[in-house]
């Protein structure tokens, strides 16, 4: 009987990401996503006889940034090679991409330890390729639709080593590298527009010496276009696979495709005409020669990586890992923490109230926090009055509120709508004896051994102050008054 | 180095192409001949030489700045083809979802 426990996943990614530039890969068209169908095109990207690409220089230095991100060495030398095959999407019967001597080599991408799911996932290679058209399958009308909008687009895949050993790790990786590319202005990676695709290769892998093959062959799912769809089709995967271990079935090497539906991958079934793309150099394109110097200066230019900046926060600011990941999944808002920690605000309660409030607020209006009147200076002010306790809590919620719409200055506002704390003992007394006047029932059940009652009491002092009374000490007073009967 | 028949028709196969038995055999006789010709090259010894993948090899980085530039050929392009519905363009249906994207 073999053991499946004595087996890990062994898993592979191969990513494609959109580049963040106006025009094709080698044409001027542009990459606008959305246009009508069949707008942004051209002799060059429709692959009319006589056309001549030329290499845009702006896909080329974000590629440059990628590998740079990644810790891979751009090579001095790369050139462009033609990949054969025939498909409707593809007009000129080939896709120029890289091959034998691809933009940058090496690197990797170090995942934190988050539930077991950290380590350094090794880059192979970056390279720069252009995308195909976008076919839709139309079941009624038995007819494919082309739209070639996309034909042509700059992007750059990413083929990692083998070290991801989990479906949970495949997402964080993406997550981590969305983020980074994200960051550093390479793609918006923006899913629904499918500017993220990734091909899933899995197998299993003997961590013994017992009973058993060493390794079950490769599957390769291809084009996965969402985080939890790589993650269920490598789910799926690794139950399948174990399945067959367990069986003693030896499974093939092969292509599958992910039923998001069904929850299921299936054969691509073909065989026959395994690919054979009959890779050879673009005799219409030049090499690219990058100075390593230019690349160096592309990479000084880089916005601090997503994981440098998270380690940033938790040792320069005390934030728990928690905060620091939050704010930095969020780039304008782990600026936005940074200047109100600049203004002068402690960075625990910046890092608190832009996670809370902040976020809640922008969450709930749907805006930017660049569209928005409130900015860090507001903020810090607000943190200073709550720090020295001129307002309550209750009363900063509802002084940002004011702020977030308005943009006017939360001392301002304090002042305008008298808001400052009451702390002086004999202004309570007089406020909270009146509430007690005016629920005598409550008033004798606390009184009665119900002590439940007085939240009840303290609630109305903090209704009829607007939130400006300390409740702790409204406490005090309440019990104090209660006891003596007055 | 002999061509085969099965190589031919693997060949056309990846090209998309028909091929009738005489038009096999022939072209098989063509390509023999091609790659007998070329494999002359085999005879050259080329171990101290670097390969040259591009015959602009001496023109490095011809680039483009990133323009977007409209071609305006986008209607005419529909006029031209054979089959469209709307702004696509549209093919018999295909299934295979294996040759979508890439390999």
């Amino acid at each position: 009987m073999i053991d499946p426990g004595a087996y890990r996943a062994t898993i592979g990614l191969e990513i494609h990401v959109a580049l963040n530039t106006r025009s094709k890969m080698f044409c001027g068209c542009s990459t606008d996503f959305g246009a009508p169908p069949n707008t942004n095109v051209c002799p060059v990207c429709l692959g009319l006889p006589g056309s001549l690409p030329v290499t845009n220089s702006g896909a080329v230095n974000l590629g440059i940034i990628a590998a740079r991100a990644l810790g891979s060495q751009v090579r001095t030398r790369s050139h462009f090679e033609r990949k054969n095959y025939h498909y409707p999407d593809l007009p000129k019967g080939y896709q120029i991409s890289q091959y034998s001597a691809p933009l940058a080599v090496g690197g990797e991408l170090v995942l934190d330890d988050v539930e077991g799911e950290g380590g350094r996932i090794g880059i192979i290679r970056v390279h720069l390729e252009e995308d195909a058209g976008k076919s839709t399958h139309s079941a009624d009308k038995g007819s494919t639709l082309l739209d070639f909008n996309r034909c042509g687009v700059p992007l750059a895949e990413i083929v990692t080593e083998p070290h991801i050993q989990s479906p949970g790790q495949a997402r964080r990786f993406l997550e981590e590298l969305r983020a980074l590319l994200r960051v550093v202005g390479v793609s918006e990676v923006r899913m629904e527009e499918g500017e993220l695709r990734c091909d899933v290769n899995f197998n299993l892998v003997r961590c013994d010496e017992g009973e058993g093959p060493v390794r079950t062959e490769i599957s390769e799912v291809k084009n996965l276009n969402s985080f939890r769809s790589v993650q269920r089709a490598s789910e799926y995967e690794l139950k399948r696979h174990v399945e067959a271990v367990s069986r003693g079935d030896v499974l093939e090497h092969e292509t599958r495709h992910w039923d998001e539906e069904r929850g299921v991958t299936y054969s691509a079934r073909s065989k026959e005409m395994a690919h054979d793309y009959r890779y050879f150099p673009d005799p219409d394109l030049p090499p690219l020669v990058i100075d390593p110097g230019y690349a160096d200066h592309l990479a000084g230019g880089m916005p601090e990586p997503p994981r440098a900046k998270r380690i940033r926060f938790a040792d320069e600011f005390g934030l728990s890992r928690y905060d620091a990941a939050v704010l930095v999944a969020d780039p304008p808002l782990a600026d936005f923490f940074e200047e109100t920690v600049s203004h002068g605000a402690s960075a625990r309660a910046a890092a608190r109230w832009i996670t809370g409030e902040v976020a809640a607020h922008l969450n709930a209006s749907g805006a930017a926090i660049s569209d928005v009147p409130a900015s860090p200076a507001h903020l810090a002010e607000l943190l200073e009055l709550l720090e020295a306790e001129q307002i309550s809590e209750k009363v900063a919620k509802r002084v940002w509120r004011d702020v977030f719409e308005s943009g006017t200055m939360p001392r301002v506002i304090v002042e305008r709508e008298c808001l400052a704390k009451i702390d002086d003992p004999e202004e309570l007394r007089d406020i909270v004896s009146a509430v007690i006047a005016e629920n005598p029932d409550a008033a004798a059940e606390y009184s009665s051994g119900k002590d439940r009652a007085i939240g009840y009491l303290v609630g109305k002092v903090m209704e009829d102050t607007r939130g400006r009374a300390d409740p702790r000490l409204v406490n005090d007073i309440l019990r104090d008054m209660l006891r003596s009967g007055s | 180095m002999r061509i085969s028949s099965d190589q031919v028709e693997r060949i056309a196969q990846l090209a998309r192409l028909h091929l009738e038995d005489d038009e096999r055999e022939r072209i098989r006789g063509d390509l023999q001949g091609i790659l007998e010709h070329v494999g002359r090259l085999d005879e050259i010894d080329v171990d101290e030489i670097d390969p040259m993948h591009n015959p602009a090899e001496s023109d490095a980085n011809v680039l483009r700045d990133d323009i977007v530039v409209e071609s305006g050929v986008s209607d005419g392009f529909l006029e031209s083809v054979p089959r469209r519905d709307d702004r696509y363009v549209t093919t018999p249906r295909f299934v295979d979802p294996g040759s979508d994207g890439h390999g």
